[in-house]
């Protein structure tokens, strides 16, 4: 929740200042996309110093690919479908923008970035902004409702319901509601998403 | 990130980086453009309540597709 607030201040802060200034910057393209491969470098250091990573590369069945596979393909179905209500939005960015799972921070880079210059300027950073806010809204509803949802659908379903934040800001949560027994499923599922985020956008935004 | 991968491989009983901190830090500095970006655009800054909007309904359809998903999956299995 703390992470999630810490993003929104920064994001209205960067906000209340473009609106102030008025106009942007040439270089605040390349800066974020410098900043981007700084962040997929210290994700892949992160994945790579954890101790238990062989282990957990051990362990892996069929069935622990299987999760992250439903949660992709559940959080599409449902976006196919609501995709009529978000006006102005095509549902392929729709499709894109939820295929994030939750990483607002590279949906929210990466989309604006694969869309042509035909698209405008004003639409591609509107783009930009959902993705960004749809995949935070996610995150909050998975930390608000976290115990609901463990309660009512099953450890499993709450890990789903995260995304790619099972790995990180949700696990807390995760531990809370499911027991320790969910921490390695967790995880993994979060970061099997992690590796697939970014080709899914990519896939999916082009 | 490969390369990430394999330097934290080989630096995971070496040096410690203060990971978490610089995630945030890099998070927060895209994201602090991205909001930039967006409010120096006039057209989209005066189009924010109806983005909230947009962004509230795709963040719930895609939570709620994925709980539904894997509880389905998992009562099929137990049957």
């Amino acid at each position: 929740m703390k992470g999630s607030v810490i993003v929104l201040t920064c994001f209205a802060a960067g906000l209340l200042a473009g609106v102030l200034a008025g106009h942007s910057f040439a270089w605040m393209d390349d800066a974020s996309m410098w900043l981007l491969y700084l962040l997929m470098l210290l994700v892949g250091l992160g994945v790579g110093a954890d101790p238990d990573l062989p282990d957990m590369l051990r362990r892996l069945t069929l069935r622990d690919f299987a999760y992250p596979v439903v949660t992709i393909a559940g959080t599409l179905f449902l976006t196919l479908l609501a995709s009529p209500l978000v006006a102005g939005v095509s549902l392929g960015d729709c499709l894109a923008i939820n295929s994030a799972c939750g990483y607002y921070s590279l949906s929210s880079i990466i989309i604006p970035q694969l869309k042509s210059p035909d698209t405008g300027a004003s639409a591609i950073a509107e783009i930009g902004a959902v993705a960004l806010l749809a995949n935070i809204v996610r995150e909050l509803l998975t930390l608000v409702f976290a115990p609901a949802i463990a309660r009512i659908f099953g450890p499993r379903a709450l890990i789903s319901a995260a995304g790619v934040t099972s790995v990180d800001v949700c696990l807390p949560a995760i531990r809370r509601c499911c027991g320790d027994a969910y921490t390695a499923p967790a995880i993994l599922h979060g970061t099997v998403i992690d590796l697939a985020v970014p080709w899914m956008i990519a896939l999916l935004a082009a | 990130m490969i390369i990430g991968v394999i330097v934290g491989r080989l630096m995971s009983h070496r040096a410690k980086l203060p990971l978490p901190l610089l995630l945030s830090a890099t998070v927060c500095l895209l994201v602090c453009l991205l909001g930039y970006s967006v409010g120096a655009d006039r057209q989209v800054a005066s189009a924010l309540p109806r983005l909230g909007l947009k962004s509230i309904v795709l963040g719930a359809a895609g939570t709620i597709g994925a709980v539904l998903a894997t509880f389905v999956l998992i009562k099929s299995m137990r049957r």
